[in-house]
């Protein structure tokens, strides 16, 4: 479904690559962990991966089609629809309820979010066991419920692909445990799923680990 | 929900942030409108009131000049004037001009001699009415002006008084018709200094002409149209009588209407280029304030273009309401500005649908225009960038 080949990112300033040659490839249906400490390069990899930056050299393949060279309107179209990415820190808008914070992915236009949308929105609520928090603002939400909110936004256009990087980097491990156990569940449901994280228990209950070190895939498990 | 809703929440949510540029804003608009509103009715009223100050038209009966010369003698120009303005047909000719609402005063006037206590006197017969209104700067010096009894009554001239040895009261017998002197005026410094004025119908008596005039004097409104517009228009209605504009009049007279018109426009531009200003500033902080939110809704899948667009909502937001506003509160310094200035008399506010959707219309735009680069610059920001730097 996804095939990386030779990825390079090199940041400006940085004295060597933040992505130094990767290769990778995920199948369809397929839990991955990408594992390594901090700075070894897993997030920028995710990100070139899930389309939010570009590489230096190298191709992604989505589909074999190569999104790196792709134009920024085939990118967005695929951060929204194809794609879905859920981040440490939840970001969800403060000012939008639960239930608005899940249709933003709709709200890119004039057009009003339809009632079959809306209801999309309530089911996905439900399947993160958050259906009597739909008006509750993200303030009024602990860590575990924002990220629950957070996942159920990414999964609101029907994406094929979620990316996760580092989702439960911010929460307790209990509260982070129930989140790897939603995203297994996801993954069950047939979502293909890519999760950057430094916690090696959260890894191993993963499909696949790659272990990623100065930019480089150095093992895979 | 759609695209407005981002907005709508944001300015609902961070109220208390958007009230400082909506305040400036209204503020601008408001001084704006006010000023506008007020420069155009002190100018109409002030026009008004500077009609007082004299004519800016006359109109005289047409008269050819001919070079007479015979035999080896010579009689040199000799101007042959036509008979006299016919009132009853030039009236009603004047009434009838398409920019007749743009004139304030037509004062006939008839030219007289006689000999007064043995001394010859220049009369001048006049429409009181009319010629008052004209000569607003008149004051008397003893007596009062012409009140329209049963006694014909004479305004003076202060040289013609003193010539003429007359005062107020004064009862005066002229061509055997009984005449009193009403009052006599201060020194003026113009030719209304040596003449008696009199009716316009006795001045038609003693002249031998009834309702005719020597001349019309016109006083005309500049402001709506050019007075070039006016006298073609009055020389086409009277085709057998001279029509000039008196230009130098004319055009001080709209100088000091423009000047405070000029005066006004400029210093609403300058404050509204200052909460332009304000709001492109708030605007450009906001987005830096707002990366992480601009992230997200670039990483769910917002092209530029829409990233920019709730930036430029919010600015038509905040410009919409100003300029409702702006234009509301336009009118509280209208009515003590008009009151500051004892220029409100015969003006009255009302409501104007037309300049209220000029007031908004103008916000919006400018608020758009101050959006604009923020937005650019919202639209520009790379959602991984912006995710990650927090």
């Amino acid at each position: 479904m996804i095939m990386a080949r030779a990825l390079v990112k090199c940041y400006s300033g940085a004295d060597k690559p933040a992505v130094d040659h990767v290769d990778l490839r995920v199948k369809q249906g397929e839990f991955l962990s990408i594992a390594g400490r901090s700075g070894s390069g897993k997030t920028t990899l995710l990100h070139i991966l899930s389309s939010l930056i570009r590489p230096d050299s190298g191709e992604a393949l989505f589909l074999g089609r190569d999104i790196c060279t792709a134009s920024e309107k085939v990118r967005n179209s695929l951060r929204g629809k194809d794609f879905a990415v859920v981040f440490q820190q939840h970001h969800l808008l403060p000012y939008l309820s639960a239930l608005e914070n899940v249709l933003l992915p709709f709200m890119t236009g004039l057009a009003p979010v339809g009632e079959k949308q809306e209801n999309a929105a309530r089911a996905l609520l439900r399947r993160v066991g958050l259906e009597h928090k739909e008006r509750s603002r993200p303030g009024e939400l602990s860590g575990g419920e924002q990220q629950r909110v957070a996942i159920a936004r990414a999964l609101a256009r029907g994406a094929r692909v979620l990316f996760a990087d580092e989702p439960t980097g911010s929460l307790d491990s209990a509260t982070g445990a129930s989140v790897i156990q939603l995203l297994r569940e996801l993954n069950a449901d047939g979502l293909t799923v890519l999760m950057v994280t430094h916690n090696e228990e959260f890894a191993r209950r993963s499909g696949r680990v790659l272990r990623m070190a100065d930019g480089r895939i150095t093992r895979q498990e | 929900m759609n695209i407005l809703t981002l907005p709508a929440r944001h300015i609902k949510a961070k109220w208390m942030r958007s009230l400082l540029p909506a305040s400036v804003f209204t503020l601008g608009l408001a001084a704006m409108s006010g000023l506008y509103e007020v420069s155009t009715l002190v100018a109409d009223n002030f026009e008004k009131k500077l009609i007082s100050y004299g004519a800016n038209i006359l109109i005289t009966p047409r008269r050819e000049t001919l070079k007479i010369s015979y035999g080896g003698y010579s009689l040199g120009d000799v101007s042959i004037e036509e008979e006299p303005i016919n009132l009853a047909t030039a009236l009603p000719a004047i009434d009838a001009v398409p920019l007749r609402g743009n004139i304030a005063v037509v004062a006939p006037k008839m030219l007289a001699v006689t000999r007064i206590g043995g001394r010859a006197a220049a009369l001048v017969g006049v429409d009181w009415d009319q010629e008052l209104h004209l000569k607003g700067y008149w004051e008397t010096a003893e007596g009062d002006f012409p009140q329209g009894g049963d006694t014909p009554e004479a305004l003076a001239g202060a040289a013609a008084a003193k010539k003429l040895r007359l005062r107020p009261g004064q009862e005066l017998k002229i061509d055997g018709r009984d005449l009193r002197v009403a009052g006599i005026l201060n020194p003026t410094g113009n030719d209304d200094d040596e003449v008696l004025f009199i009716p316009l119908p006795l001045a038609q008596e003693l002249a031998g002409k009834p309702g005719r005039a020597s001349f019309m004097e016109v006083a005309a409104l500049c402001s709506g149209c050019p007075i070039e517009d006016i006298t073609a228009q009055l020389q086409s209605a009277l085709p057998g009588s001279e029509v000039r504009a008196l230009a130098q009049i004319a055009e001080s007279r709209m100088y000091s209407v423009r000047f405070a018109q000029n005066l006004a426009f400029s210093v609403s531009m300058v404050i509204l280029l200052t909460a332009c200003a304000m709001l492109v500033m708030t605007m450009l902080s906001s987005v830096t304030e707002r990366r992480r939110e601009i992230g997200i809704m670039r990483a769910v899948g917002f092209s530029r273009a829409a990233v920019a667009a709730v930036f430029v909502f919010e600015a038509l937001f905040i410009g919409f309401s100003a300029g409702v506003c702006g234009y509301a509160a336009g009118r509280l310094p209208t009515v003590y500005i008009l009151g500051r200035l004892q220029a409100a008399d015969n003006i009255s506010l009302s409501f104007d649908p037309a300049s209220c959707a000029a007031v908004v219309l103008l916000a919006l735009l400018t608020a758009g225009l101050a959006a604009a680069f923020p937005a650019w610059r919202a639209g520009r920001v790379e959602p991984a960038e912006a995710l990650v730097s927090l």
